[in-house]
């Protein structure tokens, strides 16, 4: 969903497309348009810095995960073997 | 923030085009006759900037699966935190049950060091129970149950055990005084084969007994038969019956 909205606001082609074509016709909406792809460069700057897990590289990510998920394993282990201890081994 | 990160990428990006796009804008904008020779070609701009749109599309494409990818990382995170407090709470438990543990083992070990010495110094039952007969055979602990008055067995110590007592042996002159007339009564009572009924005055205090005044005149002689003086009274007091009622 997000990185839809991105994608739409990323999208520079058409606006810098728009742009040529009224500096080509020498138009006096020139300006505005300019203006307008300014203001895109800084919503879609906006629009990055709220896309969610970009704050790492894949690669970092995923190490990342990673990590999580053996901490999720050890943590679950861990867990087991506290309410194994409630069984005294009494032969020792 | 990681220096090689997605969104820093997307932002180097967003910055090249940025400045592609007015480097292109002004060449453009600038008279042919006015460009410089070594000033950029605009197709080669534009491919450039082509190029720069299809590198954003595919760290979009990244970033979406990053996206997935954190909400997985979300997820687990709440797992781990979720799994962090129940290890915190049963660590706690046992700790808890660590210190009951612990303290009862403690007792225990008390109770077996007393009953370790228990064991070294064994008394018999039969010994415990002939010291309890030696105690209470001269009914020194309790009267016997069928104590009536005249029993010569005392539920009191007699003024043999008195004279052996530490108050016997006090230095109080008060003490050894009232044990001195303990001693005239006793002697008294023992001498004395004295009817059941001033017998049983006998342990009685005798300032009571002055004051009670259904005693009979005989009872009381009997009661300080040896003493000198109250032989007179005695006297006295048989000779006029008179006498006893201005007493009373």
């Amino acid at each position: 969903m997000a990185a839809n909205v991105a994608e739409n606001e990323l999208n520079f082609l058409p606006s810098i497309y728009e742009g040529i074509k009224s500096i080509e016709k020498d138009s006096h909406d020139m300006n505005q348009k300019l203006t307008d792809l300014k203001s895109q460069f800084q919503k879609a700057r906006e629009c990055v810095d709220k896309l969610p897990g970009v704050q790492y590289s894949k690669e970092e990510q995923l190490k990342r995960i990673d990590i999580l998920r053996k901490q999720l394993i050890s943590k679950q282990e861990l867990l087991q073997k506290y309410r194994n201890l409630t069984n005294f081994d009494l032969e020792t | 923030m990681a220096a090689n990160s997605t969104r820093q990428k997307l932002l180097c990006l967003i910055d090249d085009i940025e400045i592609v796009s007015k480097e292109l804008f002004e060449t453009m904008s600038t008279p042919k006759n006015q460009l410089r020779p070594d000033g950029a070609d605009t197709v080669m701009l534009m491919e450039l900037l082509v190029e720069k749109d299809k590198e954003i599309k595919s760290t979009l494409k990244i970033a979406e699966e990053q996206a997935e990818i954190q909400t997985v990382m979300d997820s687990l995170k709440t797992q781990v935190d979720k799994r962090d407090i129940e290890i915190k709470i049963l660590q706690k438990n046992l700790k808890e049950s660590e210190t009951i543990l612990s303290t009862a083992v403690y007792q225990a070990q008390q109770k077996l060091e007393s009953i370790n010495q228990a064991n070294t110094k064994k008394i018999s039952s039969e010994e415990l129970i002939k010291f309890a007969h030696r105690i209470s055979a001269s009914n020194a602990v309790a009267a016997p149950v069928t104590w009536a008055p005249g029993d010569p067995r005392r539920p009191y110590p007699t003024d043999l055990d008195m004279r052996q007592g530490f108050l016997g042996q006090g230095t109080y002159t008060d003490t050894l005084a009232v044990s001195r007339s303990n001693s005239q009564i006793s002697n008294v009572s023992e001498t004395n084969s004295t009817p059941v009924s001033s017998n049983s005055l006998s342990w009685q205090h005798p300032p009571e007994v002055s004051i009670t005044s259904s005693i009979s005149h005989h009872a009381i002689s009997d009661f300080k038969g040896h003493n000198k003086e109250n032989e007179e009274i005695e006297l006295m007091s048989s000779d006029s019956s008179s006498s006893s009622s201005s007493d009373e």
